[in-house]
């Protein structure tokens, strides 16, 4: 059994199925992408994986522990949790009562608590704004901030709902490096979802949730070869690789290069 | 329609935006550019952040928002170019989706009476269906004579959709068609201002390789077109 499993999984809002009997398991120190067109229900899954949302059939496995009403306290605390509304979630004023709020309710001791807050606010990067005003920072900083106080508590499982759309490309390199520190460090699973296919290259394992169920599954060069099905699900194809792609079916290149020079020089040599 | 531009790095510059056009806009300090139009009471401003909504119907926010003032007429036109059905109106606002979210901040703003609208990286987040619904309300809006401007975090996306383009940078300052802001490659370069990733190909491989290629805008088209020169 995966760290995280999922089994036969539907989730209805309003009436509609909107997780359609998906299933999908995942890792320790695996990052899994849900990569997913709007209105496939990402936030959806996320919801309903976090506990926020109740399943209406199939099962939720989170490090051995079913999500039921039983098991629900044990359950939520495997887990962190950042949403898409990013402005929302904040609870207190500044950074440093962000990170501690969750500690505080949790019981921790004074010791305990400032250990956790410098080692966290150090793998986060955010150790220089601990007494920064929520309202002054930015998308990008929002961000390792929420992350912060979502693994502050030190879940198994980290879910991250289209965090990356307001960020710039730099921002977004910045937060993939901090998820990386985050799974070295405390051995958590990762799992995030995105509509762009430019925060998915390179990743072994993606899942693309279509029509409310996995779809595709593989690792970024076993997608993208499905690049024509991906544009008829909605899914932008990055330029570079659409012009690559294109250029591999009349056997004018070999790869899929990202950079420009590199297409040119590979065309006329 | 005269605009003046702040950006609060160059002096202030006058523009005379193309009325039933999309016009694009890249320039330097471009938040405080944006702050600053979002202070002229007559241009109605859009982006994605803080939707928050009153609760209710999306029919109630809307009519809440607009104080019960709007042209019914152009709520359908908005609503058929989004390819959202009239029953979109009696959905709980709790039940939308982030995109139908989205959605909804469009339509409510634009039904505010103002003809100078300003869509800010209306596109985050939207996948390609989303964003051809989006050009599709354009269209409507190109029709009824608006003032469009846009900006985008994507270069590529902003040649491909604009008519008129602004660049604006310290040393350089240029409003003109797309095509000929966007195939000005070495004016782009040299003020070190993005580049679309098809103009680029475009100039390089006739500076790098004499070979000549027609700018385009689509990659099928530049297909076809080193397809004849390789």
């Amino acid at each position: 059994m995966g760290l995280l499993s999922v089994d036969n999984l539907i989730v209805k809002v309003g009436g509609d199925k909107i997780i359609n009997e998906m299933s999908f398991s995942f890792y320790y120190n695996d990052i899994v992408a849900i990569l997913s067109p709007n209105n496939c229900g990402k936030t959806t899954l996320i919801k309903a994986l976090s506990g926020v949302l109740v399943a209406n059939s199939g099962n939720i496995c989170v490090n051995d522990i079913p999500l039921n009403k039983r098991n629900f306290k044990k359950y939520v605390l495997n887990i962190g949790t950042v949403f898409e509304d990013l402005d929302r979630q904040f609870l207190c004023d500044t950074v440093r009562e962000e990170l501690l709020f969750p500690l505080i309710h949790l019981n921790f001791n004074k010791k305990e608590i400032d250990k956790r807050i410098n080692m966290i606010s150090s793998i986060v990067k955010i150790d220089d704004i601990l007494d920064k005003e929520i309202d002054k920072l930015s998308n990008v900083e929002k961000v390792k901030v929420l992350i912060g106080a979502s693994i502050i508590h030190f879940p198994k499982v980290l879910l991250l709902d289209d965090v990356f759309k307001k960020l710039r490309d730099r921002e977004k390199k910045e937060i993939f490096n901090i998820l990386e520190d985050i799974r070295k460090e405390l051995e958590l699973g990762i799992l995030f979802t995105t509509s762009d296919i430019n925060d998915v290259i390179g990743l072994n394992h993606i899942i693309v949730l279509y029509d409310g169920k996995n779809s595709l599954e593989g690792d970024f060069d076993v997608l993208i070869k499905q690049d024509n099905e991906l544009s008829k699900m909605g899914f932008e194809i990055p330029i570079m690789i659409d012009l690559s792609r294109k250029l591999q079916f009349y056997d004018l290149l070999d790869d899929i290069y990202y950079d420009v020079d590199k297409v040119v020089n590979k065309l006329w040599k | 329609m005269e605009i003046v531009l702040d950006n609060g790095f160059s002096k202030k510059r006058t523009v005379n935006f193309k009325e039933g056009y999309i016009n694009s806009i890249q320039s330097t300090n471009i938040k405080k550019l944006l702050l600053n139009l979002q202070k002229n009471d007559k241009i109605v401003y859009i982006n994605n952040n803080n939707l928050y909504f009153a609760g209710g119907t999306v029919f109630k926010e809307i009519d809440l928002y607009t104080n019960s003032s709007y042209d019914d007429i152009f709520l359908s036109k908005i609503l058929c170019s989004l390819e959202l059905s009239d029953s979109f109106l009696d959905k709980k606002i709790s039940f939308l989706s982030n995109t139908e979210k989205i959605y909804l901040n469009i339509i409510r703003r634009l039904l505010l009476s103002n003809n100078i609208v300003v869509f800010d990286d209306i596109f985050v987040g939207l996948d390609n269906f989303s964003c051809k619904k989006i050009y599709s309300l354009f269209n409507l809006l190109k029709e009824r004579n608006y003032v469009i401007l846009i900006t985008c975090r994507s270069v590529d996306r902003l040649y491909k959709i604009s008519d008129y383009s602004l660049v604006w940078s310290k040393s350089y300052f240029n409003y003109d068609t797309t095509d000929n802001i966007y195939t000005n490659v070495e004016a782009l370069i040299k003020n070190r201002q993005a580049v679309p990733t098809l103009s680029l190909v475009t100039y390089k491989a006739k500076v790098e390789k004499n070979v000549k290629l027609f700018y385009s805008k689509d990659v099928r088209d530049i297909i076809k077109d080193i397809y004849k020169h390789v």
